[in-house]
Formats: C-alpha cells, structure tokens, sequence
C-alpha cells in the first residue's frame, strides 16, 4: 500500500499498531475525532519508522514530542541490551510508565529520568536536549563489566 | 582444548556529552558519573541556571566549563566534580587541566565540595 487516506471522516478510538507498520506508505488521518481522547497514536507510527509520512505526527496530543525524545534517547543508548528497559518503546503505554521516567502529575511531561547502573551504553542523544522540563537527569554508574565469550 | 578468547568489552555511555543537554533549563541535578563521556563538557551547562549538583567523576572528559554559581551555592549542597576516568578502563594517560581530582591520587567516589576546594590540591599539569 502507497497511501492509507482516511481523512474527513468520524473515526475515533485507538489508531490500531498495523497503521505504523504499512512499510513505505503515506498515512493520511487528519480531520478525524483521534484527538477527543487522551489516547496515543502508536509510537512507531509518530516515529515514522515504516511509514512514509504520517500526516498527524506533529499533532503533540497524538505523539507527545517528549516520547519521541525518549524513543531516540532509547535508541542511542542501546536500550534493547538494557539491564532493565521495562516499558520502553511500547506502542501504547504513556511514556511516564517507563522503567526510570517520571512526570510531572498533570501535564505529562518529563522531570526526572533516572536509569543508574542499567547497563547503557553507546552514546548520550542529542535529542535530550528537547526534555525541556527535565530536573534531574541521573545515568551515573553504567560503566559495567560483562564477560563474554 | 579451544581456543576461545575472553573478551571484557567495557559497557558503558560513550562519546561526547551532546551541547543540547545546555538547552536544559530547568535541570537542577546532572548526574553523569561512572561511564565513558569523552571530550570537553559543553559550555551550555553554564546557561543551566538551576542547576544545583553536577556530578561528571570517573569519566574521560578533559575540559570542564566554570560555573560561578555552584561555587557560590548558598545551599553548601553544590558538588562539581570531575576526573580523568577509571585507569583501569582506558590505557593512555589524559591530559585535564581543570580536573578537580584524579583517580592517581583521590579516591573515584570521593565527593569534592567547594567550600573546600583547592585548585593548587586538586589540578594535575
């Protein structure tokens, strides 16, 4: 599929994880009801990581900026060889959940991100800098050693 | 008998610490200690007007930007710290002209506060 257009309409609900997984397709869903919940779009869809575009990715009620800065962080941190990554990059799960994020109670943004002595490596993204309502960032102590054979 | 070799790759953050993090305002307390950042801390994190507690020891980081108000920190809870990193992690020696320890000669966990900081004590050439 090349394009997914389904704008102008009443559809409301959950936007459903396949939509992100169309591989290379442009996925048109403004104009709809999407946004009358609290609900998020699927992180890979904001992220556009198989899509093509996704025309409501800039829509920050649907893909809150900060979870897409947490996603890269992720990313560059190696988060798959995490000690603990609970939560993280879910498609669904509000980012506040993730292993070591904190948010503020109302608006959902992120103050505190601690994930000491969790096995992090690669690099420090330079998407941090867009937490901007971060108060305590804490990754002392990831220098660990593993055997490996 | 096989001839498999054991490897201690050192897991940790590397690279530098990216000049965004200055962009963050209203960050009180960075903790960076006990990884692998490697070159000079951003200039940024004297923009950091909150910022409380800094803690960057057992890096690799060779240049450290002066930051007034930690020093002046009314609250005495200002810890700014930093070093040329665990020796046993990296072979070659750092050049750091304003590390405020080194693992040569204080312990990686000690806490330098600046009510008592010596800069002739603390600064290796």
């Amino acid at each position: 599929m090349k394009r997914l257009g389904l704008s102008n309409n009443a559809f409301t609900g959950v936007i459903p994880i396949q939509v992100g997984q169309l591989q290379g397709a442009s996925v048109l869903l403004k104009d709809n009801r999407f946004q009358n919940t609290s609900n998020t779009a699927p992180l890979n869809l904001c992220l556009e990581r198989e899509v093509k575009d996704f025309d409501l990715a800039d829509d920050t009620t649907l893909c809150p900026p900060e979870r897409n800065a947490l996603s890269n962080f992720y990313d560059s941190a190696k988060g798959a060889e995490w000690t603990n990554g609970s939560l993280w990059l879910d498609e669904y799960a509000s980012y506040c959940d993730w292993k070591g994020v904190t948010c503020e109670d109302d608006m959902n943004h992120v103050v505190k991100l601690n994930l000491t002595n969790n096995g992090l490596s690669g690099r420090l993204s330079e998407s941090i800098g867009n937490l901007t309502f971060m108060k305590e960032l804490d990754l002392c102590d990831n220098d660990i050693k593993v055997m490996s054979i | 008998m096989s001839n498999q070799t054991y490897n201690f790759p050192f897991i940790s953050i590397q690279g530098s610490i990216p000049l965004e993090l200055g962009k963050l305002s209203n960050l009180m307390y960075l903790r960076l200690s006990y990884n692998a950042f490697t070159g000079a801390a951003p200039d940024g994190l004297t923009e950091m007007k909150r910022l409380q507690l800094l803690q960057l020891q057992s890096n690799r980081i060779t240049k450290i930007p002066t930051i007034p108000r930690l020093i002046d920190n009314i609250h005495g809870q200002s810890t700014f710290v930093a070093d040329c990193g665990v020796p046993s992690a990296f072979d070659e020696a750092l050049e750091c002209y304003n590390c405020t320890m080194c693992c040569e000669y204080y312990s990686a966990a000690a806490i330098v506060h600046f009510d008592s900081f010596d800069p002739q004590l603390l600064t290796i050439h």
